[in-house]
């Protein structure tokens, strides 16, 4: 029972410590090719399902929201 | 950018505050948004590293981040690099051997065949590029294949006019390539048969209802009555389907 409670306190901890924690982190490097397979279809994307589809033209990638 | 440079630059935007793709779908609806070549998605590819946004990633043709940060504050660095990188996408990767330029701007002009045999050529002579030669012509072929599944891609979901557009430019240029001419030959004889009549003839009318609903959004005039008839009239297509979707987006 103690083990138990200890377990979830310490649960509990980790979860709290990761809900405060950013939401993002490193990020991609400058330099790198990241790679990524989309799971859903790509509105207007004709047909493009990964990043490696995107190659032979300069990609932006623009993150935004809508609130 | 998509706007400026048309089909030159892929334009991808993320949204990344928890909305679903019609809430995104309908809100780009909404601004007058869509109707350019750029394309739209809610799952992030990839993590450029910061909490506030707008935020975004520039990655050149072969797929590398050459910048990223904060859009609104880069904005002039972003319409630099993207100008000298539309300029550059037709010699290939920095580090590309120069035997192998003929081969990649060849492949970039549309010349898709072309570029493949000149990249097999330079392989097959040996020599300190022969590595860096059969690499190209892997990924070459590889990219021309995919240029074909997108193509097959439009056809199965109704972009039909715009898959026969493509295919007559593709057709050309993959001459030579046989396993990817026969299935460009393939394509344009499903484009080309009674059964594609009607999705045909729908997509056409479609292409026409949807411009005018991205020109003039939400408020178009009888553009709801426009789709419901295509949706009717040519239903089991995937235009109709297409034209449904937009009617319920419009619902909001």
């Amino acid at each position: 029972m103690k083990i138990l409670a200890t377990t979830s306190l310490a649960l509990g901890l980790v979860l709290a410590a990761n809900a405060a924690m950013p939401v993002q982190s490193e990020g991609v490097e400058v330099g790198s090719t990241p790679v990524y397979q989309f799971r859903q279809p790509i509105l207007n994307g004709m047909g493009a399902k990964s990043l490696a589809d995107l190659k032979g033209k300069p990609t932006l990638i623009d993150f935004w929201g809508t609130r | 950018m998509s706007e400026e440079y048309g089909d030159a630059v892929n334009v991808l935007f993320v949204e990344v505050q928890g909305a679903d793709d019609a809430k995104v779908e309908r809100f780009a609806l909404e601004k007058k948004w869509l109707g350019t070549h750029a394309m739209w998605t809610t799952e992030r590819p990839l993590n450029v590293g910061l909490r506030g946004i707008p935020n975004f990633a520039l990655l050149d043709s072969s797929g590398e981040v050459i910048l990223k940060g904060y859009s609104t504050k880069l904005h002039s660095q972003i319409e630099e690099l993207v100008a000298a990188e539309v300029k550059a996408a037709s010699k290939g990767p920095k580090d590309l051997p120069k035997s192998l330029k003929k081969a990649y701007k060849a492949f970039h002009k549309g010349d898709l065949a072309k570029g493949i045999a000149e990249a097999d050529k330079v392989a097959a002579k040996g020599g300190d590029d022969a590595d860096a030669a059969t690499a190209l012509a892997a990924e070459l072929r590889q990219r021309a294949s995919g240029k074909v599944d997108r193509i097959q891609w439009m056809v199965d979901h109704g972009f039909v006019v715009e898959a026969g557009d493509l295919l007559s430019d593709l057709k050309k240029g993959l001459s030579g390539e046989e396993a990817l001419e026969a299935r460009v030959e393939q394509l344009r004889a499903t484009l080309d048969s009674p059964e594609m009549k009607p999705e045909m003839e729908a997509a056409k009318l479609f292409a026409k209802a949807e411009a005018t609903l991205f020109d003039k959004g939400l408020k178009a005039k009888g553009i709801d009555r426009k789709l419901a008839k295509i949706a009717e009239k040519y239903q089991g297509t995937q235009s109709a389907k297409r034209a449904q979707h937009l009617l319920e987006l419009m619902k909001g």
